[in-house]
Order: C-alpha cells, then structure tokens, then sequence
C-alpha cells in the first residue's frame, strides 16, 4: 500500500506567479471597456485525461490557460478569471482554494489566491469581483459569463468540489452565483445581466438548465449532452473589436456560432465519442421551455437521453432558435443515431440527483 | 487470476470496505489521478499490441476487470454513489457486448479496435467519479492495478 501511495504522489503545477506584473500605469483609459468576461474554471475534481497518444492532459489547466489566452488579447475588454482548485494546493507557502486574475485591455490588474471557504454558490469570487470591477460612469459593459467543469447536478450534488464532499453544488446553487455577478450599476436599458453564457460541462443544455439560466443570459452555447474534457473554445471572444457596444443580438449570436463551430471542429479531431454543441436563443427557446415546465414531463429512460425519445416531445417548438452542432458516436447503442434535437432530459433516477 | 492473488485482493477490497465510511478524502485527487494513468496504460497497451486477437483479449479482460472492481464498489457505496457506479457498469457491460458482437449488437471490427479502445476511454473519462467517494474508488483501482 505505501508502493500504491507514493506512486500517487504526483506533482501539482504552480500557479505562474511572474508573468504579466505590468505596471497598473500604463493601463488605457478606463472608457474604452466595452466588454466584461468572467469565467469561472472548476478545478477542485478529477480533471485529468488523455489523448490518443497517452498524453495526460489536465483539463481546468487548459481552460484557464485558454481564458488568460483571452484575457491578454482583448483590448477592448475587462477580464475576471477565478480557478477553483483543490484546498491542498499551496502557493507560496500559502493554502489556496482559488486564484483570481483581472485583466483589462489585455493587461494584468490582479492575481491573487483566495480562499472559497466552504461556499458553493460563488459567494467569494462574486465579492472579489465586485470589489475590482471598473463601473463605467456613462455606459454598461456588454457582458459574458463562461463556466468550466463537470455536469452541474440537477439538485443534491455532493462531492462536486472533493475539497468540501459533503457540500452540495447544484444548478440553484449555480444560478444563485449568476445572481451574485449581477453588474454593479443599474442597467434599466438591460433586459439580462449576460449578452451570452457559455457552459462548458457535460449536460448543460438541458431544458432544466436552461429554463433557471434563461433569466440571466440572452444566448448560451452549451453541450446537451456529454461534453469531452478538452472543453469548449472560447477563444473567439479575442474577436471582438471596439467599435460597437453593446453589441446586438445579431453579432452576439454571430460570436456564439463562431465559437460553438471552433469548439465543434476542435473536439471532433479526436473524440470517438459524441459531440453536441448547441447554440440558444433564450428568447425563442421560451416556448419550448414553457412548455416542458407546464408539462411536467414524462419519461421511461433512467439516464440522460434525447428530449426527443420523450412522448409529447414537440419537436417543431424545440428547434425555435436552437442551432447544433452534432457528431454521432463511433460506437455504442447510439452510433446509428443520425441528428440530436439539442435537448437532453435527464431520466428518472438522473432527476433526483 | 490465481488463488493467491484474488485472496490477495479480497483482503484490501475488505480492508477498504472498513476504511471507507471514515471519508479520507485527503488522497482523493490523487486516487482518481491514479485511477485514469491506469486505464490509459491498459489503454496504451492495446495499442501497442499488433495482433487483433490478443488486442481484443485485452480489451475484454478490462471491461471485464472494471465490471467486477464496480460491483464490488457497489457493495460499500452510499445511495448516491450506487447510482453512478450503475450507470458505470451498464456502459461497461455494453462496451463488453460491442466488443464481441452478442445481443444483435455488430461485433467491433479488428481494424477498428483502436478506435473503440479509445472510445472506451474518453467515455470513462468524461464520466467522471462527480458523484463516486474516493473509499469507493479505490477498489476499482485496486481490481485495475491487479491486470497491470
């Protein structure tokens, strides 16, 4: 047993500590914010995998990687990242449980560890946030939420977080977290705190998922199904150029479609799994929500499962303003499955979780 | 597997059996870790192997090694750990049934074993343990550990 614990005993990658420390005073004017992300990465779980040539990847690595790719190649923008990591891990000597980065127009503000406490709806980084967060005097920003990490549980959910296993994280714990990111000023002219809420987990595009996010986010790009741990692309949000804000739906729908097909082609290079990737419009999917709520939804299957196997599925509301990307499985009982409705239900005993 | 081993082995799966309920968690990145560097040396032993038959032995002997390590997990999980852990096993069990072509099901071609070695894998990994204790872990681990 001491061979089998000492050859766990891996080595866990220091945050880097020495890069981006640029002097605050060469940051641009603070009016040409036009765009807010915050991404926060779960890391505090089983993140690692493989690729086809062994290659051990850790995932939240690669997401904040990716996000902090984002945040020094925007210029236009004001970037929060918080990666969620496990209580163990040290930085300088230190117990952390996260560390926080803030960008603005491509510069680094802050990095600092913090503490999550025993807190599962994203109570300190919405404090972190609200404490750096510029507050525009004339103009709101136009604003995006991404979230990387395993399926987010209907309810219950313990053992989310291994630090805290008996804490339970569920989507109203989540959606409650969307509530504390809130921008700091009232935005009358606003409908939604997010033009676009990109879910980067297994299972997200859910009719349940979707129906607690559809106050908060105009647009979502998440995977109604099972979602590789290489993750979804966020990268096109370099894209975005200053001349516009806020952006309108029409070129906030182009960005959601830009980055579920790179993250589509991205992830069909070498899964051998399924691929769905679904763009939606929260405004046209409000009828097909509606009425899976209303309906109280029936269903024989015991685990996830296409909507569409569903009796009383309505098959021509749920195509309203849902755009998908979908790879059919190279094995297993759904490799002659041609097309996905970009719904995933959740089965009996998967609704009680 | 010999007498000695699976006795062997009966005695830490009883030893975990008894260790579990008090939730060390301290290792539990550590034993996942461990748990998927497992799969993927089984995994890249596959691909290394030429011969269809034996790769296909070995793929067999997998499936039918993490079969066994879930069920056992079965014994010692919560409630909410046996719901994963089933759904764990049935993906197994039907893999095992691809695999060799039973129930109706086209038996996976020899030219394409890589490929489902693979599928196999990613489909494990993005599974996850979200809702597996890291007790309930290692008994799988310990069952994949014995093939190694």
């Amino acid at each position: 047993m001491a061979l089998l614990l000492a050859a766990c005993a891996g080595s866990r990658q220091e945050p880097d500590q020495t890069r981006d420390q640029t002097s605050k005073s060469s940051v641009p004017s603070d009016s040409n914010i036009n765009f807010q992300l915050i991404y926060i990465v779960h890391g505090d779980a089983d993140y690692n995998w493989h690729d086809s040539t062994g290659q051990q990847h850790r995932a939240d690595a690669e997401a904040v990687a990716q996000a902090l790719d984002v945040a020094r190649n925007s210029p236009h923008s004001e970037v929060f990242i918080f990666h969620q990591s496990p209580r163990h891990v040290k930085w300088f000597g230190k117990n952390l449980e996260g560390m926080f980065y803030q960008y603005r127009h491509g510069i680094l503000l802050h990095q600092e560890p913090y503490s999550r406490m025993d807190d599962s709806d994203f109570e300190e980084e919405a404090r972190l946030f609200h404490q750096h967060v510029l507050s525009p005097a004339n103009r709101a920003p136009t604003r995006f939420f991404i979230y990387f990490g395993h399926e987010i549980p209907v309810q219950n959910g313990e053992n989310y977080s291994h630090s805290y296993p008996d804490k339970n994280f569920s989507q109203a714990d989540f959606v409650r977290g969307l509530d504390r990111l809130e921008p700091p000023q009232s935005t009358a002219d606003a409908t939604k705190s997010f033009a676009l809420a990109v879910l980067s987990t297994c299972y997200g595009g859910t009719p349940g998922m979707l129906t607690a996010i559809a106050p908060y986010a105009q647009y979502v790009v998440a995977s109604p199904a099972y979602l590789h741990l290489s993750f979804l692309d966020t990268r096109a949000f370099k894209e975005l150029d200053g001349d516009s804000t806020p952006l309108d739906a029409e070129k906030v729908h182009a960005l959601a479609d830009s980055m579920a097909e790179q993250s589509f082609v991205s992830l069909r290079k070498n899964t051998q799994t399924e691929i769905t990737v679904g763009v939606y419009d929260m405004d046209r999917s409000s009828a097909f929500l509606h009425s899976f709520a209303a309906k109280a939804w029936k269903t024989a299957s015991h685990g996830y499962h296409d909507c569409a196997e569903d009796y009383g599925f309505d098959s021509a509301s749920a195509r309203a303003g849902v755009d998908l990307f979908y790879q059919t499985p190279r094995f297993g009982v759904l490799k002659n499955k041609q097309n996905h409705s970009g719904w995933e239900c959740p089965g009996q005993e998967t609704a009680q979780r | 597997m010999n007498k000695l081993t699976l006795t062997s082995a009966k005695i830490l799966v009883a030893a975990f059996a008894i260790l579990a309920p008090l939730r060390v968690h301290a290792d539990a990145g550590f034993v996942r870790e461990r748990l998927n560097a497992s799969i993927n040396q089984i995994i890249q032993n596959v691909r290394e192997t030429e011969d269809p038959a034996l790769k296909r032995q070995m793929l067999e002997n997998f499936l039918n090694r993490m079969d066994r390590g879930i069920g056992m997990a079965e014994q010692i999980g919560s409630k909410e750990e046996v719901r994963s852990l089933e759904a764990m096993r049935i993906k197994v069990q039907a893999d095992r049934t691809e695999l060799n072509g039973l129930q109706g099901r086209d038996r996976v071609a020899d030219a394409d074993l890589n490929r489902f070695a693979n599928y196999i894998q990613q489909d494990m990994e993005q599974a996850s343990y979200v809702y597996i204790g890291t007790g309930t872990l290692i008994i799988i681990l310990l069952i994949l550990l014995i093939l190694l």
